[in-house]
């Protein structure tokens, strides 16, 4: 008897211990519930880019490199070939006022048949990043820059207040990804671990 | 030394921490397969091909938004949106914008001093082949819909449009009629409160202000009065109530 009562101490002990390291390790889990993802996506995580004739260059290489060395599967790369035709993400920063007011950015998505929406496969993107006035320091900037990247990569607007997430909508000092959105990114892509 | 009971519970602890992680992404992808589905289904509902374009918008509160607007107006729309009346913005050959330009007619004029505008742009356009972009969920200004609109010129072309999408167009009716069905279906609810609050009531200042710079929402309805239309609102549990 008291063999068996031991026995079953150890198995109640052993899957205590195993609880406890899941909620240590996952515990952060929880506020990832959903991950706020377009259905569509880039027919290839292997992009090119370039910043449009004008515009600013440093935004875009930086913007970029946010969303590099994630997944294993996602990278966007310099182009320096000279067919435009072979640009997969023309980067149009900082250079533009918006068409109506409020607007900070958009990003236009297309395949072979011209625009689509989100619930697409696209072979090209579009991310503009206005000249807005909007803007009060360069950080507001680059968050913009990288906003639209990431709806480039299929990364919704988090539909949960409580997110902190550079996808979230409006003025943001910094640029910085979250560890939502790397998960985000991941979950979308593959390539790395969620967890 | 690692004798076999040990390994065996070792082995059981991997388990469950597979196991676990297992669990939560399996949650995780089920969440996401009701987003797409809610997608689908909106697309199927509309008769036209409609194409959500993704973007970074300002956000706003009330008094933000205020402030921002050179123009707060009751307008209605008097025109249908169209290729005509919708604009394209290329830079080096790349689409970078659009908006549609659309005319009103002018039923109050809330802040500012401009009456010449009988137009501006609104974030939306239909394309040659007949597409209608919309900007996030902003939906197209209907004719003959009656609207309140804070308007701003900080815009490409240096014309009046619609601040930030859904945050400066409110439905309030149409023919010249305030409705309130269609005055309570707005997506910001907080702001179309104050808004009527603010133009529309006939409280006193203190009680305004505490509204309108405090957030401190009474508990009772309050009577405004909109064109020909009496009406109480009550702002609760942040929604927007409007009552007969």
């Amino acid at each position: 008897m008291n063999k068996i009562a031991q026995r079953i101490k150890r198995t109640l002990s052993v899957i205590m211990i195993s609880i406890i390291i899941e909620i240590y390790v996952f515990g952060k889990s929880d506020v990832f519930a959903t991950y706020y993802v377009f259905s569509g996506k880039f027919a290839s995580g292997y992009v090119t880019y370039r910043a449009v004739s004008g515009s600013n260059a440093s935004y875009a290489n930086i913007a970029r490199n946010c969303w590099n060395n994630i997944s294993s599967n996602v990278s966007i790369i310099y182009y320096t070939g000279t067919n435009t035709n072979d640009i997969d993400l023309a980067a149009n920063f900082n250079k533009l006022q918006e068409p109506t007011a409020g607007q900070l950015g958009i990003t236009f998505l297309y395949n072979d048949g011209g625009l689509v929406d989100t619930s697409s496969i696209w072979t090209k993107a579009n991310c503009i990043q206005y000249n807005s006035n909007s803007f009060e320091n360069e950080g507001q900037k680059l968050k913009t820059c990288v906003h639209e990247i990431g709806h480039a990569l299929s990364m919704a607007h988090p539909g949960d207040a409580s997110i902190d997430s550079v996808m979230k909508q409006g003025l943001r000092n910094s640029y910085a990804l979250t560890i939502y959105d790397k998960a985000c990114l991941i979950y979308k892509w593959g390539g790395g671990s969620v967890c | 030394m690692l004798n076999r009971k040990n390994i065996f519970f070792i082995i059981i602890v991997l388990a469950f921490v597979v196991l676990g992680c297992f669990f939560i992404n399996s949650n995780k992808e089920t969440s996401n397969d009701k987003e797409s589905v809610n997608t689908e289904s909106i697309s199927e509902n509309n008769e036209k091909e409609v194409l959500h374009i993704e973007g970074d918008l300002m956000t706003y509160d009330y008094n933000e938004i205020k402030e921002k607007a050179d123009l707060i107006m009751l307008v209605k729309c008097v025109d249908n949106l169209d290729y005509d009346n919708s604009i394209f913005y290329y830079d080096e050959g790349l689409l970078y914008g659009f908006a549609a330009r659309r005319n009103i007619e002018v039923l109050e004029i809330l802040k500012g001093e401009d009456r010449s505008c009988n137009s501006f742009l609104e974030p939306t356009a239909i394309t040659k082949d007949g597409k209608e972009l919309q900007l996030e969920d902003y939906t197209p200004m209907e004719k003959n819909g009656v609207y309140l609109v804070f308007l701003s010129n900080e815009t490409a072309d240096g014309s009046y449009s619609i601040i930030s999408g859904n945050y400066g167009r409110y439905a309030a009716g149409e023919n010249d009629v305030i409705d309130i069905k269609i005055l309570s279906n707005n997506i910001f609810a907080d702001i179309m409160y104050s808004a009527l609050i603010d133009y529309y009531s006939d409280i006193e200042v203190s009680e305004k202000e505490n509204i309108l710079l405090y957030s401190k929402y009474p508990e009772e309805k309050i009577k405004c009065h909109m064109l020909d239309k009496d009406f109480f609102v009550l702002y609760k549990n942040e929604k927007l109530e409007i009552f007969d």
